[in-house]
């Protein structure tokens, strides 16, 4: 049975998951445990946790009533990363697949929890390592979150192309805005969380996959949005990780007020026939990222990708500005209106050098704030 | 090409590509028999292989072809010490000063234990100096290709290999200013001494600066491709080589700065990593089965004692260092003492220095001499297993893990 830790309702937090490179190929390079022994050495309080494999790293904000704020949390705790990798001549970077790397080369953390999930998943948990940014967003009961992890499901695709910047893997381009959920696919839990109008119907759900042997915890759902129930909150899960972390703080600043919009204006859960397109939506987005299509199987439509996000963010910026968040929305549609994104940007920097490796150091930059 | 014949010469005798066979084949078979039943690196098996059929072993191969192998040596030997240079970053140096410390410190203390354990043994000849410096030094070769062998990727495996660029790098200039030294002693002149040095360090430098920025500038008239960026590199490898002959540079000194320019010059990554992978396992092979095939073990019972006191007091002084500034470093106490071990293995190219003196002053050699290659012969045993037990035992092994 879980048990939903209650938290003050829209506070927003967020995880990032971090590429380690060397700095002689920029390829990826075993240094989480190196990192993590000299991050031991200083004294902070962030929550910085090694990832499924050795060149991945983890960092994870405060919870925070601003998004301007996680920003500037999200800073500190970068600037102590930098500090250490550079002792260690690494370089971090974002995006949510390193362009170049193959999945065989990378090595399991070694801790328990990633032994087993690779003995389950074999060469899929190698191919686990892509990196994305999860948003959370504070509930103060467990029914909202239901609520929210359902309503919140419409709005999936805006989050795949806000985010995207994995176009390329494996070496090549994949044609892909984000190749990243492609990985992620893979696995069996994946995709969306099922059709459940509330609390007690979800719990019936988890508990009879436990029961059946499935699953031991939440974490063992590797769905595109789920409840926290430890953290009394719900979890996007789509996103790349953006390769800089302004782009972080507008997402997750974009997820606060669709929470805000889905709360108090009373939306209510969509019918499960809303589920139709789901999957065939969230391809659009992976492929074609803005440019991608939308499709509405309840009202039988379809529009752009990018004119939906357009009109969402102008509804959202109705109203008074609770969170100081609306300059960073209208920083979020300028972005949109320009078409600019984390995979074009990439794609243009391997046009111009021809490298790869040029790519993922200007990432690295990019990421630290020097590019 | 050898001269084509109607009929066979009799006494049917060796030649260059049945030695080359032979010596790939064997070395094979033996590498495979030491990586699938034993715990030793594969690159013992080709050591194995110059001791088993070289002038120490059967004597298939006598000293007269050996010196026919002499340009796969050195090509094989440019093509580590390359790598060496690529591998370090003069910035991580500038920024990470206690990698510099550490491999200063290291360096001198070694150098300064071991002049002075031969000062106390008698040995009163200049040429300690030269002993000593080799002692510190590591083999960039054995510690080059037990990393690939075991695709180790860490911090210890990065600063082992930093360290041993720099702790090289030192040998060799405490040699040359050694080497010019002797010069005067014997017939020369203060200042030619002074200007064979500057000429040798300097000249040596600006060529490997010289030839790093052709191959960036070279690099970006070619297509973007891994396999046209290494043959060009290689291209500018073998002409290192020939111009080190040409102008009497080191080819060490130069094949370091080129390795060093070639990464630390070319801030746009013009220059896609050079794939030595499967062309340099070749050259690797006879460069190991040539070491083995010229390691002489006869004064070894004579000097045994000696030789294990100055293997030890090399090895104590590293593990020392290294474990005492582990914390500085970033690593754990294990970690750090494993990176003092891991540097056990001693640089083949003092063998190559060790003949050079001695064929330059046969009268200072003897006893000393004989010394320096009992160590070689026996850390060219040892040094390697040593080097692989120790990346395992970090964890940074990613083939093998303990």
């Amino acid at each position: 049975m879980l048990q939903f830790q209650p938290s003050e309702p829209l506070t927003i937090g967020v995880e990032l998951e971090l590429q380690i490179v060397n700095r002689r190929d920029y390829n990826l390079t075993r240094g989480a445990s190196d990192l993590l022994m000299v991050l031991e050495q200083k004294q902070h309080d962030f929550d910085i946790k090694p990832e499924i494999t050795e060149s991945m790293i983890e960092i994870a904000s405060r919870v925070h009533h601003f998004p301007h704020e996680l920003y500037e949390d999200l800073k500190a705790i970068q600037s102590l990363l930098i500090e250490c990798a550079d002792k260690l001549n690494l370089a971090l970077a974002g995006g949510g697949t390193h362009p170049f790397q193959y999945w065989h080369e990378q090595e399991i953390f070694p801790h328990e929890r990633y032994r087993l999930v690779s003995e389950l998943y074999g060469y899929l948990a190698k191919q686990f390592t892509v990196y994305g940014q999860h948003i959370h967003i504070g509930c103060k009961d467990s029914d909202d979150a239901i609520l929210l992890a359902q309503c919140l499901a419409r709005y999936i695709p805006h989050f795949i192309a806000l985010s995207a910047s994995s176009p390329f893997y494996q070496g090549v381009d994949t044609l892909f805005q984000s190749s990243r959920l492609t990985s992620i696919n893979a696995f069996p839990l994946s995709g969306h969380m099922p059709y459940t109008e509330n609390w007690q119907a979800f719990n019936a759900y988890f508990e009879s996959m436990q029961i059946l042997g499935i699953v031991a915890s939440m974490k063992d759902f590797y769905w595109d949005i789920r409840p926290k129930p430890e953290y009394g909150t719900v979890e996007i899960r789509v996103c790349d990780t953006p390769l800089s972390l302004r782009t972080a703080a507008l997402l997750a600043a974009y997820a606060q007020l669709l929470a805000q919009d889905i709360f108090e204006n009373n939306i209510a859960i969509p019918e499960p026939s809303f589920y139709v397109t789901y999957n065939y939506n969230r391809f659009q987005a992976c492929r074609f990222g803005l440019e991608g299509i939308i499709i509405d199987p309840i009202a039988n439509n379809y529009s752009s990708l990018k004119d939906d996000i357009l009109q969402t963010i102008a509804r959202l910026q109705q109203g008074n500005d609770k969170f100081e968040s609306y300059s960073l929305l209208s920083e979020l549609r300028t972005r949109v209106e320009q078409n600019e994104s984390d995979s074009n940007w990439l794609r243009a920097v391997y046009q111009q050098d021809g490298s790869l490796q040029e790519v993922v150091r200007q990432q690295a930059a990019r990421w630290s704030g020097v590019g | 090409m050898l001269d084509a014949r109607l009929l066979p010469i009799f006494p049917l005798s060796m030649n260059i590509f049945i030695a080359i066979g032979l010596v790939l084949i064997i070395s094979l078979l033996i590498a495979n028999f030491f990586e699938r039943y034993t715990k030793l690196p594969a690159l013992l098996g080709y050591v194995a292989t110059g001791l088993l059929i070289g002038p120490p072993g059967l004597g298939l191969i006598d000293n007269e072809m050996l010196d026919k192998f002499k340009f796969f040596f050195d090509v094989a030997l440019a093509l580590i010490i390359f790598e060496l240079g690529r591998r370090v970053d003069y910035r991580w140096l500038l920024r990470e000063k206690w990698l510099l410390i550490t491999a200063l410190t290291l360096s001198f203390a070694t150098f300064v234990a071991l002049m002075i354990f031969l000062f106390y043994l008698d040995y009163n000849t200049p040429l300690i100096g030269i002993a000593a410096a080799i002692g510190m030094s590591t083999s960039p070769a054995v510690i080059l290709t037990i990393v690939r062998e075991l695709k180790a990727e860490g911090q210890m495996t990065d600063r082992l290999i930093t360290i041993v660029a720099i702790n090289s790098a030192l040998a060799f200039l405490i040699f040359s200013l050694y080497f010019s030294l002797l010069h005067m002693d014997y017939q020369t002149s203060d200042f030619l001494w002074i200007f064979h040095a500057f000429y040798l360090v300097a000249g040596s430098i600006l060529l490997g600066l010289l030839l790093g920025w052709c191959s960036i500038a070279l690099t970006r008239l070619l297509i973007k491709s891994q396999v046209g960026h290494t043959l060009l590199i290689i291209g500018f490898i073998i002409l290192a080589i020939g111009f080190s002959y040409l102008f009497a540079f080191s080819s060490f000194v130069v094949l370091l700065s080129f390795g060093m320019a070639s990464r630390n010059l070319d801030k746009a990554y013009n220059i896609i990593e050079p794939d030595f992978n499967v062309l340099d396992k070749w050259f690797y092979i006879i460069f190991f089965v040539f070491v083995g095939a010229k390691l002489e073990l006869q004064y070894i019972p004579q000097l045994l004692p000696t030789t294990l006191l100055f293997i030890l007091i090399r090895f104590s002084v590293m593990t020392a260092t290294t474990s005492l500034l582990a914390k500085y470093n970033g690593m754990t106490y294990k970690k750090g003492f494993c990176l003092g071990a891991g540097l056990l293995p001693l640089s083949g190219i003092s063998l190559v220095m060790v003949y050079h003196t001695l064929s330059s002053y046969p009268v200072l050699s003897g006893q000393l001499a004989a010394l320096l290659i009992s160590v070689v012969a026996i850390l060219e045993i040892i040094g390697p297993i040593f080097t692989r037990k120790t990346l395992i035992s970090s964890g940074e092994s990613k083939l093998i893990k303990e």
